[in-house]
């Protein structure tokens, strides 16, 4: 993480993706935007099939977040999960620790292109 | 070959049934505690032999010169033996533990000879690897682990040499073995390890008070002392979202102040301390969880992402230590 980014590079930002269906997140995730990430996955709620959270621009993921994110793929049900796409060395480092099969709703999606 | 390897192979053995897998579930775990090459060998040999004559699977964790005079004296018996680098298993005690605890799983009830020894001296927190035994003895008491770890008393301080002798019920010592008199409760042991107080942090370390709202300043202040500390790159990260971790439940579960001091101490030492009078009970057992939903999984993800992590709980509030290492 580079800890002297700019305010506006590290606060999250969230975009609509279409084309697979989900969310764009960049910036950093921790506690302070669990709400609004939530809220914004309830609004594709109805999605059928996988969701997909591009991370290509996603610098900082806390385990509360790794939580809340399997929380919500598992309860979306079988094949429903959220695929994590485009995921920063460092993030993929920290799942890799945990373990993916402890993050019971995510699956490993396209791996970042260089 | 390396822990994940050993894993699979672990899982291609056959059905853990017929003769040999009668015997009771027991974790034998036994200590060497050794000064020279020969009261090494006097106990670690006979013991590989005794896992391969079973025909069980026989694992020897041991740094290259060790590993070496096992293979010597073992000869034509040597390729029975997996051979592992400690730097793959006992890199912190809650990885170790995580890796213990796959091995036990892929096992189930059939029995395995371990030997495990390692290069002591790389060690900061050497406490914390004897805590990590006595929580071997909580977490595994019917796995049937022969279990022989091995110490170097010109390495080992003698505090680490007593506990030694507190988490294993049978100890070599010049070559011969004898029960430990002073093995004990080993739940006891462990809470007298956690209300042990942490070393003074000193009058120079750097504080900042932690506000709810903007944790990514303690994160900018965290990468700002890791400078010069030779933390950086992946374990910078990793330290990170440990602390961050930690700061979260401070917020969450302590009351205000809470505050995070860092300093220099062979890597960087982070600590948050908060004051509200709350029980981190997860703290007491490093056991993996099976979900990211099951409580404890934050502390548990904490450890595997530093060196040491360190929970001291009191009714004036909680203090939590994390070090990782240059």
């Amino acid at each position: 993480m580079d800890a002297t980014a700019p305010s506006e590079q590290r606060i999250l930002r969230i975009t609509r993706t279409d084309d697979p269906p989900g969310l764009g997140l960049a910036g950093e995730l921790d506690t302070t935007r669990y709400g609004v990430v939530a809220q914004a996955l309830a609004d594709l709620a109805e999605v059928d099939g996988e969701l997909h959270l591009d991370l290509g621009g996603l610098t900082f993921i806390d385990l509360g977040a790794l939580r809340l994110l399997a929380g919500i793929g598992h309860r979306r049900g079988p094949r429903r999960g959220l695929v994590l796409d485009q995921v920063a060395p460092q993030v993929a480092g920290v799942i890799a620790i945990v373990g993916w099969g402890r993050l019971p709703g995510l699956v490993p999606g396209t791996e970042r292109t260089a | 070959m390396t822990i994940d390897e050993i894993i699979e192979a672990l899982a291609r053995l056959g059905p853990a049934e017929g003769p040999g897998f009668d015997e009771p579930l027991v974790h034998q775990h036994q200590a060497v505690l050794y000064d020279g090459m020969p009261e090494f060998l006097a106990g670690t040999v006979p013991h590989l032999r005794e896992g391969i004559e079973a025909g069980a699977p026989t694992l020897a964790v041991a740094p290259a010169r060790e590993a070496d005079a096992l293979r010597e004296a073992l000869g034509q018996d040597a390729p029975a033996v997996q051979f592992l680098h400690p730097l793959d298993v006992y890199t912190n005690p809650v990885r170790a533990m995580a890796a213990i605890s796959a091995v036990a799983r892929t096992l189930g009830p059939r029995p395995a000879w371990v030997v495990a020894t390692d290069d002591w001296e790389r060690y900061p927190d050497p406490i914390e690897w004897v805590r990590y035994e006595a929580l071997l003895n909580v977490s595994f008491p019917n796995q049937p682990f022969h279990s022989l770890c091995c110490y170097d008393t010109s390495v080992v301080t003698s505090e680490v040499v007593d506990h030694v002798r507190r988490t294993h019920p049978e100890v070599f010592e010049g070559e011969a073995l004898r029960d430990s008199p002073v093995y004990g409760d080993q739940t006891a042991l462990l809470k007298d390890l956690d209300r042990r107080s942490l070393p003074a942090s000193p009058h120079t370390a750097a504080s900042m008070r932690i506000l709810p709202a903007d944790l990514h300043a303690v994160r900018a202040f965290v990468a700002e002392q890791a400078r010069g500390c030779g933390v950086t790159g992946d374990a910078l990260h990793n330290l990170l979202v440990a602390v961050t971790e930690v700061a979260t439940n401070a917020i969450r579960h302590g009351d205000a102040p809470v505050t995070l001091r860092t300093w220099p101490d062979k890597g960087l030492i982070c600590e948050i301390t908060d004051s509200g009078d709350w029980q981190p009970d997860a703290h007491l057992s490093w056991d993996p969880p099976d979900s990211a939903a099951d409580a404890g999984f934050g502390l548990w993800g904490a450890g595997m992402l530093c060196d040491t992590v360190q929970v001291r709980p009191g009714a004036k509030g909680t203090t939590v230590r994390l070090r990782t290492c240059a």
